[in-house]
């Protein structure tokens, strides 16, 4: 009996002041950034998972999420002033935040994602990715009861596949890029044909965005970085196209060297392929000198792709998206230290010069043609 | 062994001086190594700091040996006179009182901006100050009971997280080592220091150990634990978060495991994980310096260990409320910083070139 008062103490045990129902909560799994209508504010769209109900009908014709847009002068703004049309919003489980072009055209991209980072509970491995449609549009774009945030969320994933993907960028490198030397590429959404479709990239420098790039830009950046992880190249000989298909990187020297405050920059890529399609109707693969020649083939046009691409870089966007000022920060810290203010003037006068070594280690399982 | 003996075995004095160090620093030991030398070379100093504590530790143990130290109030008493002493004394128990209130502050700070932002601070606060004076009241025994069965539960999970960061470690980030050359990273040192908070509790256990001639090996596990975990993740953070950018956030090894995320295992998100180890760590670093304040004016004011322990906690509550802001909880550490050589270096060295003056008198 001595002990009664204990359990009369048990209720207490419940007591938690941050609980919340789970139903009550609006789960954040993407958001989109857009310039509204009005002066200088921000239209934020969040897209907020439906939880399923309970039976079919109640299923039936009931999307999977909804949208809601708001605008205010500044982003925590906007996500205070959604309270007043949904639930508490929680971004704990945020997947993907997609940024309007025009957007990025005045506002630097820094104080875009500052708020993003300093959150307590958006994590710094969501993605960061750029449109030049409406983010409502994007976010609104859904076929057959997908969440189109996932959507997005998984076409990523096919980076070992294709080439034409940038390696994917969070949040957290965005914020890191951006303390560094400001300057790096964002894969850019699309729709095309009624379907999101992962199309080109925006180029950032100095946290503003200037300028875009098509898939097969990306695909020559990634050729440059030696990020590229599968995917194809086409090229052709004897008049008939041919392609390879990457398997692995096998090896990749930056070297820097500098002549007085000159600068040159030396990349030698080397990657595994596979000869998997051939339109030579006297194709004769088991000769190592007929696959000989379709590796110098590949080899010229990746590095003619590159060739453009830098030029590109150090004439067009005078940036070095590429990431190579680590290199250089590494190999001549001193250097560095005194240009690191003017790097974008450095890289663009700097020499590059590519070499990329292609080895086709197999054929397939068809290696001639009768 | 019994209970009442109050005495610690070796392996327990490793034990309770690796709890003790693995408080807060480790949560923002990137960004204040960084900020100071603005390179990534942090891991040397951190290797090199450990290695020059280490032989310290070493001298240490030697010096106690030789006066056979079994109290250090009454050594210092030796050595001081009465009143000098008791002043000192309490001087030491004010940091004590210091530490333990800054490390329940920026526990709470901590669950306030992750995890529970509703809950009154007070409430935390308070909450785990009672919990380790119900510890407490076991003395340093049940105290060591706790660090032993907590630091590999958390070496564990710390370990385990960290092996699932590997992914998003770019260690390109670390390079150029020595890129500013030798001397910002000997600058480092001087201050590298200050992330061996804990340590100094040793001078105040050493003579609790029950085998004297396991102690060297005891405190010198005991500080080697927290100065691997230290290295391992300065090198894992600065790698991910890159240089300038963890100079910016606030708490860089949480930000670290925030930038990735797991799949395959059914959870996805691991700052759960450390956060909630972290409490533990947290709390057994409290509690140690808790028990040192409280034993501290047992020694000095002669009465008794409980009255203290109950007049104790007021006191730790009402100094944990005095900062109002982040910037002023991180000040909080900088003033402790200022105290930790004193009671390190200064105070075992002076006390042993005294006692020794006035011992050789006594007996020339």
């Amino acid at each position: 009996m001595k002990k009664l008062w204990m359990i009369l103490l048990i209720p207490l045990l419940s007591g938690c002041w941050d609980s919340h129902n789970i139903e009550e909560l609006s789960l954040v799994v993407g958001e989109g950034i857009d310039k509204s209508k009005k002066n200088d504010e921000i239209k934020l769209t969040h897209q907020i998972l439906v939880p399923p109900g309970t039976s079919v009908q109640e299923n039936q014709g009931q999307q999977k999420y909804k949208n809601i847009t708001v605008s205010a002068k500044t982003l925590h703004e906007a996500i205070r002033d959604s309270l007043l049309i949904t639930n508490t919003i929680l971004t704990n489980h945020q997947r993907i935040l997609i940024i309007n072009e025009d957007v990025l055209k005045d506002i630097p991209m820094e104080a875009i994602i500052n708020m993003f980072i300093r959150d307590n509970s958006i994590r710094r491995s969501c993605l960061v990715l750029l449109t030049k449609k409406p983010t409502k549009e994007i976010l609104g774009n859904s076929e057959a009861d997908d969440i189109p945030s996932n959507v997005i969320f998984e076409l990523k994933d096919n980076e070992k596949r294709t080439n034409k993907i940038l390696p994917p960028l969070t949040l957290g490198q965005a914020s890191a890029s951006l303390q560094s030397d400001g300057s790096f590429a964002i894969q850019a959404v699309d729709i095309k044909g009624g379907k999101l479709i992962l199309d080109g990239a925006g180029v950032i420098k100095n946290s503003k965005l200037v300028g875009v790039m098509s898939a097969d830009d990306i695909a020559s950046l990634n050729w440059l970085n030696g990020t590229v992880k599968g995917g194809i190249i086409e090229a052709s000989h004897h008049g008939d196209p041919f392609s390879v298909e990457v398997i692995k990187r096998t090896r990749r020297k930056i070297t820097t060297e500098l002549n007085g405050e000159h600068l040159t920059i030396n990349i030698s890529i080397g990657y595994t392929g596979r000869l998997s399609e051939d339109w030579y109707t006297k194709e004769n693969s088991f000769k190592e000198s007929y696959f000989k020649d379709a590796e110098r083939v590949t080899e010229d046009k990746v590095e003619q792709d590159v060739e453009k691409i830098i030029g590109k870089l150090q004439h067009d966007y005078k940036t070095g998206v590429a990431g190579l000022y680590r290199y250089v920060e590494n190999q001549h810290p001193k250097f560095w230290k005194k240009n690191k203010k003017k790097w974008d003037e450095v890289f663009s006068k700097a020499d590059i010069n590519y070499h990329i070594d292609i080895r086709i280690i197999d054929f397939g399982s068809k290696g001639g043609t009768k | 062994m019994t209970q009442s003996d109050g005495k610690i075995l070796s392996v327990e004095l490793a034990f309770i001086i690796s709890c003790g160090m693995l408080g807060v620093g480790m949560l923002t030991l990137p960004r204040t190594i960084t900020d100071n030398i603005n390179s990534p070379d942090g891991w040397i100093i951190l290797i090199f700091n450990g290695i020059i504590i280490g032989l310290f530790l070493c001298l240490l143990v030697f010096l106690l040996k030789k006066h056979q130290v079994s109290d250090y109030y009454t050594y210092m008493e030796e050595a001081f006179g009465k009143w000098l002493s008791k002043i000192l004394g309490f001087v030491i128990v004010i940091y004590f009182i210091g530490v333990a209130s800054f490390e329940v502050l920026a526990m709470s700070e901590m669950v306030r901006f992750y995890l529970m932002e509703n809950t009154p601070v007070e409430v935390v606060i308070l909450s785990l100050i009672l919990a380790s004076v119900h510890l407490l009241t076991g003395k340093i025994k049940a105290i060591a009971k706790v660090c032993v069965f907590f630091l590999p539960l958390t070496i564990v999970i710390v370990l385990l997280i960290y092996l699932l960061s590997l992914r998003v470690v770019d260690l390109k980030n670390l390079q150029p080592v020595l890129g500013n050359g030798i001397l910002p990273v000997l600058k480092g040192m001087g201050e590298g220091h200050l992330y061996f908070f804990g340590v100094e509790l040793f001078i105040f256990l050493f003579g609790l150990v029950k085998n004297q001639n396991k102690v060297k090996k005891g405190i010198l596990i005991g500080f080697s634990i927290p100065v691997i975990l230290y290295v391992i993740t300065y090198v894992l953070v600065v790698a991910t978060l890159t240089v300038p950018e963890v100079k910016a956030v606030t708490w860089p090894t949480i930000s670290f495991i925030q930038s990735y995320e797991v799949k395959g295992i059914f959870i996805e998100r691991l700052e759960l994980f450390l956060l909630i180890t972290w409490i533990l760590q947290f709390f057994c670093t409290h509690t140690i310096y808790f028990y040192f304040a409280a034993e501290g004016l047992t020694k000095i004011f002669r009465n008794s260990y409980t009255t203290n322990l109950i007049v104790l906690v007021p006191v730790i509550f009402l100094l944990a409320k005095i900062p109002k802001n982040t910037v002023e909880i991180f000040k909080m550490s900088d003033v402790l910083g200022y105290v930790f050589p004193f009671i390190f270096f200064a105070l075992p060295i002076l006390t042993f070139l005294i006692v020794q003056v006035k011992r050789g008198k006594r007996s020339g």
